[in-house]
């Protein structure tokens, strides 16, 4: 079910620009050509019965319930299957459809659970609503019938067991009953429940593109299986929940929506996990979570999400969280909780006396791209205004600063140049370095979507990721280079496209520098940087290379997605950079379909680094040494600031090891689990005299701090998160922050 | 000749589509025809799972040539450079004798990249089905052909414009192309002038059942069931007076002896609540028992539903179920009222002909041979 607040239109909205007019139930409308005649209907209030059809998937007709009469064609046709057509005149109502529509109901709720009362036995559900609308009063088919929905039939005489909907051990038992999985940890199927209405499987194909769900024999022993009739959790299932919110029963069901019943209220919100950024609604009683509901109206996610985004919600409420403030004097001592006044004072008092001992740049902090665009334009404001110098840097450090830094030295933008949705008109996708179906799972699916339509796929990846064979996708090229020759082999494409005279010409003359691009014409032209020379670095076969060069040149819209293969690296903005020139010198950037797409990790990468998190950048990239910059944001903060670059925070280690560095207040980054060189960066900790971590839990890093500052999470706070689309995105408070001290404490 | 002149021919000469559904052949290749997308494919229903049929096997086994022939013309007519023959897996000899005529016509060059020095391209091979009747429906011998599972597809797009792939295609009978190579070699007129009313040119009619004489008669639209019956089948192989007649396969209407005089003719029989089908004859004497014969269609139904729409895949388990207890005369006035109205749910609900058609054996026996309907003793289930 889409969510409690959320009207299914019952067919996706067409978009087509010409506008058709015709006639329903006498009211004439106009609509898009190319709209159902269900939703045009339902776009103008007219809410034709409906079960096998939602807007998230294409119009099946299967379940004949929206079944109309359309003058001048003969029969019912279903309304969720035919296009509107000008003039046409539609009834949606009247005493014949009424009549087969009952008939078409009293079939499924013969071969359905009577109503329960609970969310388990698919109460509220969609049939149960249709059931209703459409007005069943009784099933003249008897209860003694085949169907799935007991264990045992009972005898005829005996039906009153089966009447009021329980399950008997009594009777003969039932070949066609298959019990409730509940393996997946996340939701249960009920094949009682179900009506073969095939939108669970169409989700999974659809939507999520895994195909991990079909439909198993024919006629009245068809049944949704997952895989080759495995329970859920061994199948192919990723548990991405499409079909759990595609069933209009109480077949594939949250468990938690099981166990809490449903919810009373839903608020729209951004997930926290990756650069994708799905909208969520989340759907609450009260202030506790009952499910997260990817928001159909979501313009990164269009009602998909993954499993993480839709389930992995736990850790809200885990115990392992910590939710009053922590101090000690020594990382050897047990931790002690206090106030929240009493932390921050002693975290003051500590960088007071570090940089009255060492100095004013003795102290930095390190912002998180897992908070909020305001948390961290408020940690950079408190290194620079507060703290006095510029060392301030972010987790983006060690994954796409060298995008931003790439981007902007080639393009202008430190960002990329599309929106998701610009993958649907790209003709030719090159993957490098990245992981779309793990790491960016819900844009995978509309990559995967359009692959499927037919565009062609080039991977350059070390690793046979999953995209280079996956059902229905193959890769017309899986470049299969070395670890760490990115450029070279980016540079080895680069020489086919200029020796070859696949450069777009037109389009350098009018958009590019002449003597820059020249230079770079020039030094990938040289037989060094020839696929056949290169091959002996990058490993790969100089004809795939030179293959693949022409098709990314020559194939119609070419779009470029790269992830944290490219960008940690040595060399990483270099080849951002070498990215950027082979989608310039192909003229495969500035419209839909094509461009540079960094596959950003965290959920807000791109807006820390927007928010000013560089030591050298004030927020929207400005430089510190420019004075005119400096001055304005002088003027703005009340504070004098300081024109000399902060430290990275590789330089904060060196620093710390030289005894130069000595304090820093962490925002939710884990750096000693996750920064390179860890005996390094343990080390560097150590040396340090007051470290301050702000986070949820207690982290690898909190093992070297002295004051331990609770976070909050996504749930319990308002604000905005930038995605890899640089798409920026509500972030609503849903609940009472839960590390607030009762509402007294500093967090929200 | 150029393509839209064979089409022109095609339509001039009447030729109706002769699975069943009788759709006039040359407007079916007009719309492939004027479709600009490529490739497009000509595709052969060679599925003929009704009971009662033969006329498909006897073409194929006995002169493939003429059906490679008519679907090399629906190729060149319409701009489709590959043929499939959907053939069911149940006929090996036909399965046989099409591979080798399709190998014999790639050797004389009336097949392949340049058809016999006409600068045109087409490709012909043979697909199995696997035993589903389904499958004969067009849009589910699509999906299997495409390696899906069979299932309904909803129309419109019509295979014309989004069918084999996604691509327009001309789908067609067995019967329906073999009968294209007569119509270019003699003319339109020629096959246009046998036959009655819209009903042009001739018939395979299959005689089978209880018959003195089962087999093959070809004949023009015109000549009567009872003709048929008598004249060719010979009466009842029992010598027992014929009681009723299924025309046009498991779906089709049991006709009484009261409408043998009905002549061979689409519309016709449309008017009496029957069908011409596939032109499959099954007669049946005076032993049989209509209400097992009703039931049967039900049964049919249950069996072989792809289980997409609702009134086909629940309907036909529940008419089965209901017939029972008619029989078994449990609330025998309520079950028939019961019957009826799924009967009419399943004829206007369902989404295709399997679902739709499965009501018509079941309501004529409910008209004409309700005696077999009334309340009797309980007998076994057979």
């Amino acid at each position: 079910m889409l969510s409690i607040n959320e009207t299914d239109l019952g067919t996706p909205k067409a978009t087509a620009s010409e506008q058709i007019a015709l006639t329903i139930d006498g009211v004439e409308i106009k609509v898009a050509a190319g709209t159902s005649v269900l939703r045009a209907a339902a776009e103008f209030g007219i809410r034709i019965p409906k079960l096998c059809a939602t807007e998230l998937l294409d119009a099946f007709g299967s379940c004949r319930l929206c079944l109309v009469q359309i003058e001048g064609m003969k029969g019912f046709p279903a309304s969720c299957t035919t296009p509107v057509a000008a003039g046409m005149r539609v009834t949606t109502q009247n005493e014949k459809i009424g009549e087969l529509r009952r008939g078409v109901m009293e079939l499924y709720l013969s071969d359905h659970p009577l109503a329960g009362v609970d969310a388990a036995n698919g109460f509220g559900t969609e049939i149960q609503q249709m059931a209703a609308v459409i007005g069943v009063h009784e099933v003249r088919y008897g209860f003694d019938v085949a169907n799935h929905v007991h264990a045992f039939i009972v005898d005829r005489e005996d039906q009153t067991v089966a009447v009021h909907g329980r399950t008997s051990q009594q009777g003969r038992s039932n070949p066609l009953f298959t019990p409730v999985d509940d393996s997946n940890p996340y939701f249960s199927f009920d094949p009682a429940q179900c009506i073969v209405c095939s939108r669970c499987v169409r989700a999974c194909d659809e939507q999520q593109g895994t195909l991990a769900l079909t439909i198993q024999g024919r006629g009245f022993l068809s049944k949704m299986v997952a895989s080759q009739n495995d329970s859920f959790l061994d199948s192919e299932c990723v548990s991405c929940g499409a079909c759990v919110q595609a069933c209009p029963t109480g077949s594939l069901m949250e468990k938690s929506l099981v166990a809490m019943g449903q919810a009373e209220h839903s608020i729209v919100t951004t997930c926290a996990y990756c650069g994708v950024g799905c909208s969520f609604r989340t759907e609450m009683k009260g202030e506790q979570l009952v499910r997260m509901v990817p928001n159909k109206d979501g313009h990164a996610n269009h009602g998909h999400s993954c499993v993480k985004g839709r389930f992995a919600t736990g850790y809200v409420t885990h115990p392992d969280r910590i939710l009053k403030p922590m101090v000690r004097e020594e990382i050897s001592e047990a931790w002690r909780e206090v106030s929240w006044e009493e932390a921050i004072a002693y975290a003051a008092s500590e960088f007071k006396r570090i940089q009255k001992k060492y100095g004013r740049d003795s102290i930095g902090g390190i912002t998180s791209s897992r908070c909020t665009n305001e948390e961290t334009y408020l940690v950079q404001k408190l290194v620079r205004a507060g703290f006095g110098n510029n060392n301030v840097d972010t987790c983006a450090r060690v994954c796409h600063s060298p995008t931003g830094y790439g981007l902007k030295n080639t393009l202008g933008e430190s960002a990329g140049t599309q929106n998701f949705d610009s993958v649907m008109k790209a003709d030719v996708i090159l993957v490098i370095g990245a992981n779309p179906t793990d790491g960016h799972p819900v844009f995978a699916s509309q990559m995967k979507r359009r692959l499927r339509a037919g565009a062609k796929l080039i991977v350059a990846d070390p690793r046979r990721i999953d995209l280079v064979r996956t059902p229905h996708i193959q890769a017309d090229y899986h470049l299969k280079l070395k670890p760490g020759t990115n450029v070279a082999l980016l540079n080895s494409l680069a020489h086919v496209v200029v020796s070859e005279g696949l450069v777009a010409e037109d389009f350098v003359r009018e958009r590019c520098e002449p003597d820059a691009f020249e230079r770079w014409r020039a030094f990938v032209a040289t037989p060094q940087h020839s696929p056949e020379a290169m091959e002996m670095i990058t490993g790969v076969p100089a004809a795939d290379v030179r293959a693949a060069a022409r098709l990314y040149a020559t194939g119609g819209n070419a779009a470029i997605y790269y992830g944290l293969g490219v960008t940690e690296h040595s060399q990483g903005s270099t080849a951002v950079m070498a990215i950027a020139k082979l989608a310039m010198a192909t003229a495969n950037i500035g419209r839909e379909g094509v461009g540079v797409n960094p596959l950003r990790g965290q959920n807000n990468v791109q807006g820390s680094c927007d928010m000013g998190s560089f030591p050298h950048e004030f927020p929207g990239y400005r430089h510190v040494a420019e004075d005119a910059v400096r001055e304005s944001f002088e003027q703005a903060w009340g504070v004098s600031l300081q024109s000399e670059l902060g430290l990275r925070i590789p330089n904060m280690f060196e620093a710390a090891l030289d005894g130069e560095f000595l304090a820093l207040y962490i925002e939710g980054e884990d750096i000693a689990q996750s920064d390179p060189n860890t005996q390094h960066v343990t080390a560097a900790l150590s040396a340090m005299e007051c470290i301050v971590v702000q986070d949820l839990s207690l982290n690898e890093t909190a093992k070297f701090a002295h004051v331990f500052l609770p976070g909050s999470t996504f749930l319990e706070k308002d604000g905005t998160f930038t995605n890899a689309e640089r798409r920026v995105s509500r972030v609503r408070k849903v609940m009472q922050p839960k590390n607030s001290d009762g509402g007294q404490g500093y967090a929200d | 000749m150029a393509p839209a002149d064979i089409v022109a021919a095609v339509t001039e000469s009447g030729l109706r589509g002769r699975g069943g559904a009788a759709f006039p052949t040359g407007i079916k290749w007009k719309t492939v025809l004027g479709e600009q997308s490529a490739p497009k494919y000509v595709v052969c229903n060679a599925d003929e799972g009704d009971s009662g049929t033969f006329s498909d096997r006897m073409l194929m086994e006995g002169d493939p040539l003429c059906l490679i022939e008519g679907m090399l013309i629906a190729g060149i007519a319409v701009g489709a450079t590959q043929g499939y023959i959907y053939l069911r897996s149940e006929y090996p000899h036909a399965h046989r004798a099409l591979k080798t005529a399709i190998a014999s016509a790639y050797a004389a060059g009336w097949l392949g990249v340049d058809v016999h020095g006409s600068g045109k391209r087409f490709d012909l091979e043979v697909r199995l089905g696997a035993g589903a009747y389904i499958c004969g429906e067009e849009t589910s011998l699509l999906d299997s052909l495409e390696g899906k599972r069979g299932q309904v597809r909803f129309k419109p797009p019509l295979p014309a414009i989004k069918g084999l792939f996604g691509q327009p295609t001309v789908i067609n009978n067995v019967i329906s192309l073999a009968s294209v190579p007569i119509i270019l070699d003699k003319g339109a007129a020629f096959y246009r002038d046998y036959g009655v009313g819209r009903s042009r040119g001739t018939l395979p009619i299959q005689l089978a059942g209880n018959l003195k004489r089962t087999g093959l008669v070809e004949k023009a639209f015109g000549v009567t069931l009872r003709e048929l019956l008598y004249d060719y089948g010979g009466g009842s192989y029992s010598g027992r007076p014929i009681r009723a007649v299924q025309v046009g396969g498991p779906l089709g209407a049991y006709m009484p002896e009261a409408q043998f005089d009905t002549v061979l003719d689409y519309e016709a029989f449309a008017a009496v609540g029957a069908m011409v089908g596939h032109g499959g004859i099954v007669a049946f004497d005076d032993t049989v028992d209509m209400l097992e014969q009703a039931r049967y269609a039900m049964e049919f139904c249950a069996v072989e539903s792809c289980g997409k729409c609702t009134p086909c895949r629940i309907g036909s388990t529940r008419g089965v179920e209901v017939i029972d207890r008619i029989r078994a005369g449990i609330e025998r006035d309520q079950n028939v009222v019961l019957l009826k109205d799924l009967c009419n749910t399943m004829r206007l609900g369902s989404l295709c002909a399997l679902g739709g058609l499965t009501p018509d054996p079941v309501r004529s026996v409910l008209e004409h041979f309700s005696e077999d309907f009334e309340a009797r003793a309980q007998t076994a289930p057979s």
